[in-house]
């Protein structure tokens, strides 16, 4: 549909934006630790908060698995979507406020670094680093893919996923070495937009030129032809009791909260108290206005390409540009799969840089500088952090280009594999007694039950559930079994928490 | 004296996991309404979400901010963050 001159036309400029605009922000920032690298320190406004947020948050999952998975689960997939969204401000006022609390008296790097602070186990930190890499890495090389795919089905074949892929994982190891975080978070809050602009205009137009713009019309034919899209568990049977319990926990806890792009922006990111409260606010506004928009595709895919099988609707956006819109106004269909593409490499590149960061944060800071006591001066700990970066960023364009099977598994249990490790986190920030060996217990028990959750077919349905019950029963029997932390340590954690609501509250 | 914002905090976080396991009460609606499906999640996801901002609202109203100067980035800079944050046992 797209010429592969165009297509290529496409990445090349919104690249060499990118990239100029690393090169700006380096040059802007100066910075001059690992620690402003990593998470910009504390300085993060609101407003690029909210839109880095959403935009690391999400994947081209959006674009590709997330019609599709409307198209198969119904609007009883979108209703368990429209159950968690709300849990985000009530986790974080009990959980994360509290961590940017701590990490402005703390100033914490790593999403681990917290954890140890707590509980001063070395053993937890290298269990902690490993959990937290393996979720990034798979998650940025996935997403190199998608981005390839998205230019292979864009031109009909015309570019290969291969050169695509490279040409991708190229550029994003030019762009974050050079500025770290704060021109991530600044080029996704660009990016946020786009992709959610992308979304909406795709899902309107095949709309308006399915059904003639007419909402209620394509309503009542699918109520009339397709009346299991309305109900449980939805077309293809996606959604029984258990996913519809298991998969809003798994996105309340495991990705909104216990993610490490996500738990270092709603942690470690905003510039003050106010700064948090925005988010809370508007974070399940914006989350609405992206799962809308991509139910919207899947709604209108399901009214207008009913049949769909397996495969293939993981590609209603292109299927509705090039069998509905195509046929009644090429240039339009045009336009929209250049938007497809350029929405797939806003949200792609916004996510994956996110995820390359904190790869390249827990090798240079949890494994370097805090397990193996790397004594550097700063110029030249910043300069590894960037190496790290780099080298992370060559190792997810090669998973990218030699995908083994396990980083597929990786991927799709990475949001059930952080959540045994919320149990951890709550018992750290609200109970005295919690002691390390409980945490270290609880984490490796919790992720094993996770691992055995998949391995016994129950991880599609249950996600991380089962393995973080294990692991909160197991912090609480394990601390009562063990010796209490000393009360030097707990003072000190403590007392840092209650000196900054004390700063920051009025009472 | 028990400060106010602490009994709305319970009554939040008490009335949000009581609508988000109305919603996750096992057998409703049955497989297959579509009616069901709908009146269900009317009835339970609609007052978990007045519930969570209805909560925060007034929770942000009693629970005040301090006004504090705007920490500027080059403040920022100027903090020596590359000490570990903590000392013991690390």
């Amino acid at each position: 549909m797209l010429s592969a001159f165009t297509t290529w036309t496409l990445y090349i400029s919104y690249m060499g934006a990118l990239i100029a605009f690393g090169v700006y922000v380096w040059w802007r920032e100066k910075n001059n630790s690992a620690r402003h690298f990593y998470t910009a320190g504390n300085t993060i406004n609101w407003f690029v908060l909210c839109m880095t947020y959403i935009a690391a948050l999400m994947s081209t999952w959006v674009f590709f698995a997330g019609p599709g998975g409307y198209y198969r689960g119904g609007f009883g997939y979108y209703m368990s979507e429209l159950s968690y969204i709300p849990l985000f401000p009530v986790l974080t006022y009990f959980v994360m406020n509290k961590v940017w609390l701590l990490n402005t008296q703390r100033n914490y790097t790593t999403q681990a670094d917290i954890f140890v602070d707590r509980f001063r186990s070395p053993t937890l930190r290298l269990v902690l680093a490993l959990v937290f890499f393996c979720v990034s890495m798979p998650y940025a090389a996935a997403i190199y893919i998608a981005c390839g795919k998205a230019a292979t089905v864009a031109t009909n074949g015309a570019i290969t996923q291969t050169s695509a892929v490279i040409f991708v994982g190229l550029t994003a190891l030019l762009f974050i070495p050079f500025g770290g975080v704060k021109s991530v978070a600044w080029a996704a809050t660009v990016q946020a937009w786009i992709f959610m602009v992308a979304l909406w205009t795709i899902g309107i137009c095949a709309i308006a030129y399915g059904f003639g713009g007419d909402v209620f019309g394509a309503t009542a034919s699918v109520w009339e032809h397709t009346n299991s899209w309305f109900s449980y568990p939805g077309p293809e049977q996606w959604v029984p009791y258990s996913a519809r319990f298991g998969y809003p926990i798994a996105c309340a806890i495991g990705w909104t909260i216990m993610l490490p792009d996500v738990f270092i922006r709603a942690g470690y990111f905003g510039k003050d108290m106010q700064t948090q409260r925005s988010l809370m606010v508007l974070q399940p506004v914006l989350q609405t206005i992206v799962w809308t928009g991509v139910m919207f595709i899947g709604f209108a895919a399901i009214a207008m390409l009913p049949g769909l099988k397996g495969g293939d609707t993981e590609l209603v956006i292109p299927l509705l540009l090039a069998k509905i819109i195509s046929p009644q106004s090429a240039t339009v269909a045009a336009i929209l799969m250049a938007v497809f593409v350029w929405g797939t490499l806003a949200k792609g590149l916004s996510a994956a840089t996110s995820h390359l960061l904190v790869a390249g944060s827990i090798i240079s800071e949890d494994i370097l500088t805090r397990l193996l006591k790397l004594k550097v001066s700063p110029n030249v700990h910043i300069t590894i952090a960037r190496l790290a970066v780099v080298g992370l960023g060559l190792m997810a364009l090669w998973l990218a280009l030699n995908p083994p099977d396990l980083m597929w598994t990786l991927i799709m249990f990475a949001i059930a594999l952080v959540m045994p490790i919320f149990p951890v986190l709550v018992a750290a920030l609200y109970w005295r007694r919690a002691t390390a060996p409980a945490a270290l217990t609880a984490s490796i028990v919790g992720v094993i039950g996770v691992l055995l959750t998949y391995q016994y077919g129950m991880g599609d349905s249950w996600y991380g559930v089962l393995g973080m019950v294990a692991s909160a029963v197991l912090m609480v029997v394990v601390s009562y079994m063990t010796k209490e932390t000393d009360k030097e340590v707990l003072d000190e954690f403590y007392g840092a928490l209650a000196k900054a609501e004390a700063e920051y509250y009025e009472d | 004296m028990k400060k106010s914002y602490k009994t709305t905090e319970k009554w939040w976080l008490g009335l949000t996991v009581l609508f988000y396991a109305l919603y996750n009460v096992p057998g409703f609606p049955v497989y297959g309404d579509a009616n069901a499906a709908l009146w269900h999640g009317a009835l339970t996801i609609l007052p978990l979400w007045i519930i969570v901002y209805g909560g925060m609202a007034i929770l942000h109203k009693q629970r005040r901010l301090r006004k504090r100067p705007d920490q500027s980035l080059q403040a920022a800079d100027n903090i020596n963050t590359d000490e570990p944050i903590s000392k013991g046992g690390i």
